[in-house]
């Protein structure tokens, strides 16, 4: 007997199917993320065995919940809440507009999520607009945590391959295998400028090249004087000094002044001086949202 | 069973024996099979003298990650045709509506006046984490308190010595398989954990232990070694079908919580309080590792390990070395609390030399962890004289 009905194939995770179902007993409509054990695998993918883990003790309302995990021989399902969509097909039916308190509200969610994260020592290493799901009462979540890690401290190397190239920030695109929580802080920066513009993204790059190219001519080159250590990086090598020339004010018009002075703090090249979550959300940018809440 | 432990030990970690046959296995096999969390991994495995390249370095060296993009090309979709609802503002912005108390019991008591904050100095250093660090050790106590485990012994088909061969042999994979020493770690408490809610039979013991072993290293490993090197291991004890279906029970005995800390966490945080120079610092890890094969030290939790590993390490290379109230606020005993498992790991100590189980002791006596256990500090009169004022 099928606890769940299968309803419709919703896409594809870091690994396995996700489709949407219904909780025959309660008619809960839910997301279920279903891998293949095969006989001559390696038993339960270890991003499977991460996520699960993770995110068992990840309990937060910015956080995707973890339902329920159906284990046996063949397969192995991961009931979750069900989203109605991602923050990129948010984008797509917005037709270029979306409301400046919208945007605020989102990174706030997401901010608060990620603090969520970082103080339970977990990175998640692979933001970005379609692992953050929205549901109709437009509350966002952090989702798909199959590249995500507990990290201990001091934290020690992990792999350099995490992290979609559009939010990828410079030291790990530099091959940087030490890295943390600013990891995630950088790519939150990006995706923060892509909702202010309505799902353009912010650098998106071709290849490792393009991407540290298209970063460097908004930001400035980052030098061993503004960044100790940088030349050091596994895979440094020199760029082509770019002079600042466009203001970020042009490159998210949209956005009010306070929100490009979060946004500021977010693109650091240098990751120890990137801002973290948990000061993020102390910025003012974020201060009318209780007088929002009230109207 | 016991017999049989110990006769795949002779067997298969014959050192030459297993390296040679990892190394080519490897080499033999495909891309290295599906790292999901990595995207696609290709292996180019047509390197020369194969034989003697380690499985391991040789994957690291390798293996070329490419993390596919998930999203087509720039964005040139946002005239789409699907009109979704605006989403309403949320009632939930509200800071106070999402603390992390809920899950904290308590928070972070606010440091004393007379202790120092270790952490002052290093915002500079992200590795260090200085901003959460706090949280994320109160995190950590909260948690090891959740997952305690209690004595299982009396309940079991097995016995404690039972439980010390396999610990001392899974010490020597570890080692062979050149693993992560939060995976070794994480290994013997994935199998206490199970031994205290499931009972397992003196056959299926050993079965328990390389699976134990085979989620730890997919949970903390970049490269964790295959399925088949562990049934190998077991001199082919168990099949790759035996191992799936023992993790499978395993990780849903412990309810896929695989995250209670390890006492190496802790101790890190104790040497930077206690500002140890390396020496101590490895002779306290070996100490932890000591209490591994012995079940007594299963009833404490992995905090008190690590601090009375670091306390005893003190008193061992330092003679006037105090566990003062710094100590005692960073790694949460003071020196009474912690005197009783002092004591019985110099008990363990001076057993060691003697032990039919020699797996740690033979580790740390190697020049990568200093030589630590061949030490003179280590003998019967000196640990008698420092750790039990006899």
């Amino acid at each position: 007997m099928q606890k769940y009905e299968k309803l419709e194939k919703i896409g594809e995770g870091t690994y396995g199917t996700v489709f949407k179902a219904k909780n025959k007993d309660n008619q809960e409509i839910v997301a279920l993320k279903r891998v293949r054990l095969d006989d001559d695998d390696e038993g339960v993918p270890s991003s499977a065995l991460r996520e699960i883990c993770l995110l068992k003790e990840l309990r937060h309302r910015n956080i995707v919940h973890l339902h329920d995990i159906l284990h046996s021989d063949k397969k192995l399902t991961l009931v979750f809440e069900y989203c109605d969509q991602d923050l990129k097909k948010y984008f797509d039916s917005c037709n270029g507009e979306i409301d400046a308190d919208v945007v605020k509200s989102f990174m706030y969610q997401l901010l608060k999520g990620l603090a969520f994260c970082h103080s339970h020592h977990v990175l998640h290493r692979d933001l970005k607009p379609q692992n953050l799901l929205i549901n109709k009462n437009g509350e966002l979540k952090l989702a798909d945590f199959g590249l995500a890690r507990a990290f201990g401290i001091p934290v020690r190397c992990y792999s350099a391959e995490v992290v979609t190239l559009w939010y990828r920030p410079p030291d790990v695109l530099f091959g940087a295998k030490v890295y943390t929580t600013s990891i995630d802080m950088w790519s939150a920066g990006c995706i923060f400028a892509e909702m202010a513009n309505a799902g353009r993204p912010l650098f998106p790059g071709n290849d490792v090249d393009d991407q540290l190219k298209r970063i460097f001519k908004l930001l400035g080159t980052p030098t061993e004087e503004s960044w100790p250590g940088i030349t050091k990086l596994p895979d440094y090598k020199a760029y082509p000094i770019y002079p600042v020339t466009t203001p970020l004010s042009s490159v998210v018009p949209t956005l009010p002044p306070k929100g490009r002075d979060l946004l500021q703090h977010l693109l650091v090249c240098n990751p120890s001086l990137r801002m973290s979550a948990e000061e993020s959300l102390a910025q003012n940018y974020f201060a009318d949202l209780n007088a929002t809440k009230a109207l | 069973m016991a017999l049989r432990v110990r006769q795949n030990r002779n067997v298969s970690l014959q050192p030459e024996n297993v390296k040679s046959k990892l190394a080519a296995k490897s080499l033999a096999t495909k891309p290295v099979g599906t790292r999901a969390a990595l995207g696609n991994i290709s292996n180019v495995a047509s390197h020369g003298n194969a034989g003697q390249v380690d499985a391991k370095k040789l994957l690291k060296k390798d293996s070329k990650p490419t993390r596919v993009m998930g999203k087509s090309k720039a964005t040139s979709s946002l005239q789409s045709l699907v009109k979704v609802p605006e989403p309403v503002i949320p009632e939930t912005m509200s800071p106070e509506a999402m603390d992390l108390d809920e899950i904290l019991p308590e928070r972070f008591s606010r440091l004393p006046i007379s202790v120092e904050d270790i952490d002052k100095e290093d915002s500079e250093s992200p590795q260090l984490c200085s901003e959460y660090v706090k949280e994320i050790y109160e995190y950590m106590h909260y948690l090891e308190k959740i997952y305690k485990v209690e004595d299982y012994m009396e309940s079991q088909e097995i016995n404690v010595r039972m439980r010390t061969i396999l610990v001392d042999w899974l010490v020597q994979v570890h080692l062979r398989f050149h693993l992560l020493q939060e995976t070794l770690f994480l290994t013997i408490q994935l199998i206490d954990r199970y031994l205290a809610l499931h009972s397992v039979s003196k056959n299926n013991l050993q079965l328990v232990g390389v699976t134990a072993m085979f989620i730890a290293s997919k949970y903390e490993e970049m490269y964790p070694p295959e399925i088949n090197d562990f049934v190998y291991i077991t001199d082919n004890a168990y099949t790759q079908r035996q191992i799936r279906s023992t993790e499978c029970s395993m990780l849903k005995t412990l309810d896929y919580n695989l995250g209670k800390p390890l006492c190496l966490h802790f101790l890190r945080r104790n040497s930077k309080a206690a500002g140890v120079d390396a020496q101590k610092h490895t002779l306290a890890k070996y100490l932890m590792e000591l209490t591994l094969p012995d079940y007594s030290f299963v009833q404490y939790d992995p905090s008190e390990i690590a601090a009375a590993a670091l306390c005893a390490s003190m008193k061992l290379l330092q003679k006037d070395a105090e566990w003062d109230e710094k100590m005692a606020y960073y790694s949460r005993y003071n020196a009474e609390e912690l005197a009783p498992i002092v004591e019985k790991l110099a008990t363990l100590i001076m057993g060691s030399e003697t032990s039919k189980y020699q797996a740690v002791r033979n580790k740390f006596a190697s020049s990568k962890f200093m030589k630590i256990s061949t030490i003179p500090e280590l003998k019967a009169s000196t640990v008698k004289k420092q750790l039990l004022n006899s």
